[in-house]
């Protein structure tokens, strides 16, 4: 069934899942942007009153005085300006993070479902995974603050006995080197957050809302490919600091009065640099759904030809998010869950799982999983490009909502075994308006929505599938 | 008979000759005089333990009283004893949010093993602690001697003193880092008659030189490997059996003997010859900074010609540079023929002249200190301020007026524009003429003793001129070098040199007092001199520029009004009212006024409102507001990527 094929370039992969989710790139940066713009707003109407028409302003519009800058300074001081605009820069520095973060976790919804990167979908999938996203946050620095601070006392501790040995140079090549160490960890801790999170919204899929488990996986994953994945991070982000760095020399070589070459300048390295940031959640995404695709539910006994296979790994990871919102996802979601070939309890383990487990265990030198990640991706972008693939409609009478669950539910021109359920679903989304109500059939809108009413213990109460833990608190 | 007489010269002259070498002179005197009146002459044997980081010494002290009064005690500077946390340095360093002692976590201390003096005996009994300036009975930092019997004017008196240093943890000034040991305020210093009156104080956070010239003959035994540098000039050295070495060292016409060592010094030594003859510039880098040796050794040069020419000879054969252990807090330090300089690994010399700098401030202290040796616990404004004046001048020469401190492609400041700002820190809590213990903290005492007296200096040229100023400068320096002169003494040579008699109100307001000097333009306004018509009619047009004052501080300013047909009138104010109104009729419109035009009033605490443009340029605010956003995006950037 898996024929080989060259190893992916994780780079290049994640380079392109960014490159063609570019909106969630520029609306991060749009955010970014206009918080900072809106930070700006009492800092440059203050400065107005000194400097639009002083002559000694001259000597801060070209090559900087510093001496005039600190005359600046001392004025500003004198009034409440400092305060208000630092104050101002923190509360929104605040608003902006929390904005950030449900970006970030919307991009990576986005990534995983393949749902078009509007704003929307952004808020969404942030909205949807907030909360799971913030326990995985403070589970984060939990670890963060376990490894690292040890690592920086350990550090300190080095360095106090270095110090009586060492000093200038060697004291500062020691103190970096070292310093170095506990970045590359705390950047390994990061890459392990980020991956946690992907976890979270891939696991959402299966009804998975753990995440502790998907810090496990994630775990897993990091541990069996740590320098591939850890590898192709690093270089990302050092592509990223390298353009900013190129943008910030641009800069310095500029006249200094070019006001808006030097904004031109900033900005781009500021874009690029969150496009490195971009980039690393684009490889990250790829790598993980590739060697770990959604499970879903399907008949052992039936053999499956390898081109719904194919197609099921790559609908299964791009097509699974539903909407928010949708009442006729929830239907959709029950009839599903009611299907025999849907009851995981009632099924032999799937094929699929020591299939994906041995990909994992052999990630980095198995040409299977390369022809895995590159049937996710290839059908990732068919899903997008031919929206109409061939699913048969639903029965009516599956999408009625006040309907009890069929007893013994006998597909209506679908063969649930043979045609797994996110298939229909993304006819189904090919049939609705994006975000909007149901069209003719009422089918339900986006595959975000699926993935959290599978969340609901409420929705798969006596569907005869086990329903996945509630997490604690 | 000749030959007997040629026997016995040979060794007379040899003997004569061998003994002179002993008594070389560490000074030029062009009638060989001692070139101040030797109040002391100290013998100190010390051996330093360089692992326990102590010290023992012997010292002997012959004490002239050239006072003209019976003198029944003497007191003395135990000054090490200022590293413990009772001490009034630690009470003071603590209130300033410096909590050297604690946060070092290893004191110094100073003891008294025994002390005698000739004719009067042993006087171990008849010492006691003072504290004259704060009364801190725990201070410790005064010693004083009750003598048996007075010490008559013009007599001498001999002590003989046996005393152990444990050297701090160096925090600020003296102790030692790693194995560096600076010795600084290491021995027992007997305090100066002054204005008819013992003259001692306590040593504080922010002064600690006080005392009388005279002649330090010092050794110091060391492990071989230390090298040393000290006052004075080396006269010998002697290689003992258990692995040390001594050296000795003469101070002449000196009030303070310092010394430091370390392993890893590398030695750099250079000649300048000045207008007295060759002066021997003694430099001890450490090893992680040769390759700034030449840079330091160049710019010690540079100084010591300007010096010479601008303010008179360096009369001492010798400046010993040390260039202190990083992170001891010894860097910037001014004794006298010795200077430490501070600087570090990757200080560039292509834009950053602040390791120069330093030097240039520190040698200026042989000047302003070491030779005009001031009260510096109670007008402390009389070396650090001139000197830091002087550091300007001297620095503007060397590197540019406008980029003597660094000098990128992006941006540039001068030491003048660095001095101004440190006075606008603090500009009007104390007084320049406040005693040095007194300001409200050490930040006051920085911005008003350094900052404000060389802004201060640098607007008083404004008045008098820079020639001017310098020429009395170097009357000031000829006349009270090797004495202990006062600020009235600096201020009645300025008045003299100037032949300025109106310049009291100016150093009144900037020297006694704390108003501010602020001058700004308030309005500008042209209209058609038949204002009354709607229509504009055109030229000429009445232009009116609306001056005003906003501190205390009167002084007179100069106008500049520019025209949109290029031309340009001028104005002086005197600047005693409020406000003032100058206008001109004139075929076009006033475009621009300024008050300094030539930005020489230093002291002016707002520049920005100096100048005003009829025409907007957002050019400024929007450079400033583009760094804003920058900096604030990248954190957003950084921060999320952490959160």
């Amino acid at each position: 069934m898996q024929t080989a094929r060259p190893a992916p370039n994780l780079l290049i992969r994640g380079f392109r899942l960014g490159l063609r989710n570019w909106p969630c790139l520029v609306w991060v940066y749009a955010a970014n942007l206009v918080f900072a713009l809106l930070a700006a707003a009492p800092f440059t109407n203050g400065l107005s009153l000194y400097l639009d028409h002083s002559l000694e302003a001259r000597k801060i519009a070209g090559t900087l005085d510093v001496g005039s800058l600190g005359d600046l300074w001392i004025q500003l001081n004198k009034t409440s300006f400092v305060h208000m605009v630092m104050r101002t820069a923190f509360w929104l520095q605040l608003l902006e993070q929390l904005v950030l973060f449900l970006l970030f976790a919307g991009c990576l919804a986005v990534f995983v479902s393949a749902e078009p990167p509007r704003f929307s979908a952004l808020l969404r999938g942030g909205l949807a995974f907030f909360w799971r996203f913030v326990r995985a946050a403070l589970l984060a620095g939990c670890v963060a603050v376990a490894v690292l601070g040890t690592l920086l006392g350990l550090r300190a501790v080095l360095l106090d006995h270095a110090d009586a040995v060492y000093v200038e140079r060697s004291m500062f090549l020691l103190a970096v080197l070292s310093g170095a160490v506990v970045l590359l960890v705390g950047l390994v801790v990061r890459l392990w957050w980020d991956l946690v999170e992907i976890y979270i919204v891939r696991n959402a899929i299966e009804g998975e809302r753990l995440v502790r488990q998907a810090a496990l996986q994630a775990l897993r994953v990091l541990s069996r490919n740590f320098y591939r994945l850890g590898g192709s991070f690093l270089l990302a982000g050092i592509a990223g600091v390298s353009a900013l760095t190129l943008c910030l020399y641009l800069w310095k070589i500029l006249p200094a009065h070019q006001v808006w070459g030097a904004t031109l300048l900033g900005q781009l390295g500021l874009f690029l640099l969150l496009a490195g940031r971009i980039w690393q959640r684009g490889i990250e995404v790829v790598f993980v759904m590739s060697i770990d695709p959604p499970r879903v539910n399907r008949d052992e006994t039936d053999e499956i030809p390898a081109a719904v296979e194919e197609e099921m790994a790559a609908v299964t990871s791009a097509e699974s998010m539903p909407a928010l919102g949708d009442p006729t996802l929830r239907d959709l979601v029950k009839k599903l869950r009611n299907e025999p070939w849907a009851n995981r309890d009632a099924l032999p383990e799937p094929t699929v799982e020591p299939l994906v487990e041995s990909r994992v265990e052999s990630s980095v030198e198995s040409t299977t999983e390369s022809s895995v990640e590159s049937m996710t991706e290839s059908s990732i972008e068919s899903a997008r490009s031919d929206p109409d693939v061939a699913p048969e409609p639903l029965a009516p009478a599956s999408l009625n909502q006040d309907a009890p669950p069929p007893a013994d539910p006998t597909p209506d021109k679908l063969d649930p075994v043979r045609e797994p359920y996110t298939v229909l679903l993304e006819r189904h989304n090919a049939k609705l308006r994006l975000g909007g109500k149901p069209a003719e059939e009422a089918l339900p809108e986006g595959p975000m929505e699926r993935a959290n009413i599978a969340e609901d213990p409420d929705q798969n109460s006596g569907s005869g599938k086990k329903s996945p833990k509630r997490p604690r608190s | 008979m000749p030959w007997p007489r040629s026997r016995f010269l040979f060794p007379i002259l040899f003997l004569i000759a061998w003994s002179a070498r002993g008594q070389v002179s560490a000074v030029y005197s062009p009638d060989g005089q001692p070139l101040s009146q030797r109040v002391v002459t100290y013998w100190i044997d010390a051996s330093v333990n360089t692992e326990a980081k102590t010290l023992d010494a012997t010292e002997s002290l012959e004490y002239h009283n050239l006072s003209g009064l019976p003198l029944s005690t003497i007191p003395f500077h135990l000054y090490l004893n200022a590293f413990r946390p009772q001490s009034t340095f630690s009470r003071e360093s603590h209130r300033n949010g410096l909590s050297v002692i604690i946060e070092r976590g290893e004191q110094g201390s100073i003891d008294i093993r025994s002390i005698s003096a000739e004719n009067y005996g042993d006087l171990a009994k008849n010492t006691r602690f003072i504290a004259p300036d704060d009364g801190n009975q725990d201070d410790h930092t005064v010693m004083e001697v009750t003598l048996p019997k007075p010490l008559a004017p013009g007599d001498v008196i001999r002590f003989q003193i046996a005393f152990h240093d444990k050297f701090p943890l160096s925090g600020a000034r003296t102790g030692y880092t790693r194995d560096f040991i600076m010795g600084a305020q290491w021995f027992p210093k007997v305090g100066v008659v002054w204005h008819g009156e013992w003259n001692c104080h306590q040593y504080h956070a922010d002064t600690e030189f006080f005392a009388d010239f005279g002649v330090y003959n010092v050794k110091l035994t060391l492990p071989q490997r230390y090298i040393v540098g000290a006052g004075g000039i080396q006269t010998a050295e002697q290689v003992n059996s258990d692995g040390t070495r001594t050296l000795s060292f003469r101070g002449e016409d000196i009030h303070d003997f310092a010394w430091a060592a370390s392993p890893h010094f590398e030695i750099a030594d250079d000649t300048f010859t000045n207008s007295l003859g060759p002066v021997k510039l003694h430099a001890l880098i450490l090893a992680s900074h040769a390759d700034q040796r030449a840079r330091y050794v160049s710019v010690l040069k540079q100084t010591m010609q300007k010096y010479d020419e601008w303010y008179g000879p360096y009369p001492y054969k010798q400046i010993t540079l040390i260039d202190p252990e990083p992170g001891s807090d010894a860097g910037g330090m001014e004794y006298p023929t010795l200077i430490t300089g501070d600087t570090n690994w990757w200080s560039p010399s292509w834009s950053y002249y602040a390791p120069e700098v330093t030097v240039i401030h520190e040698f200026g202290h042989q000047y302003w200190y070491g030779m005009v040796a001031s009260n510096e616990f109670e007008e402390p404004w009389l070396d650090e301020g001139i000197n830091s004046y002087t550091e300007s001048k001297v620095a503007d020469s060397l590197y540019g007026k406008r980029t003597s401190l660094f000098n990128a492609r992006t941006m540039y400041g001068s030491d003048a524009g660095y001095q101004r700002f440190f006075y606008l820190l603090r500009p009007e809590q104390d007084p320049i003429t406040r005693l040095g213990w007194k300001f409200a903290d050490t930040d006051s005492y920085g911005s008003i003793t350094y900052g404000k007296t060389a802004t201060a200096l640098d607007t008083l040229e404004a008045i008098v001129g820079e020639q001017t100023l310098r020429r009395a400068l170097r009357v000031y320096f000829t006349r009270y070098r090797f004495q202990h002169p006062t600020g009235t003494d600096f201020f009645n040579t300025l008045q003299e040199v100037s032949g300025r008699t109106d310049l009291g109100p100016y150093l009144m307001q900037a020297f006694e007092g704390t108003d501010l000097l602020d001058y700004l333009i308030e309005s500008i306004t042209s209209d058609p001199l038949p204002w009354w018509k709607t229509d504009d009619p055109g030229p000429p047009y009445r232009s009116s520029v609306v001056v005003g004052r906003k501190g205390a501080f009167v002084f007179p300013v100069n106008l500049e009004v520019g025209f949109a047909d290029g031309s340009k009138e001028h104005a002086t104010w005197d600047g005693v009212d409020r406000w003032s109104r100058f206008s001109w009729d004139k075929p076009s419109r006033a475009v621009y006024a300024t008050v300094d035009p030539e930005g020489k009033i230093g002291l002016d605490a707002n520049s920005l409102n100096n100048g005003y443009s009829v025409q907007h340029d957002r050019t400024a605010r929007r450079k400033l507001t583009n760094y804003w956003v920058f900096a604030q995006q990248l954190l957003a950037q950084w921060l999320s990527f952490l959160v």
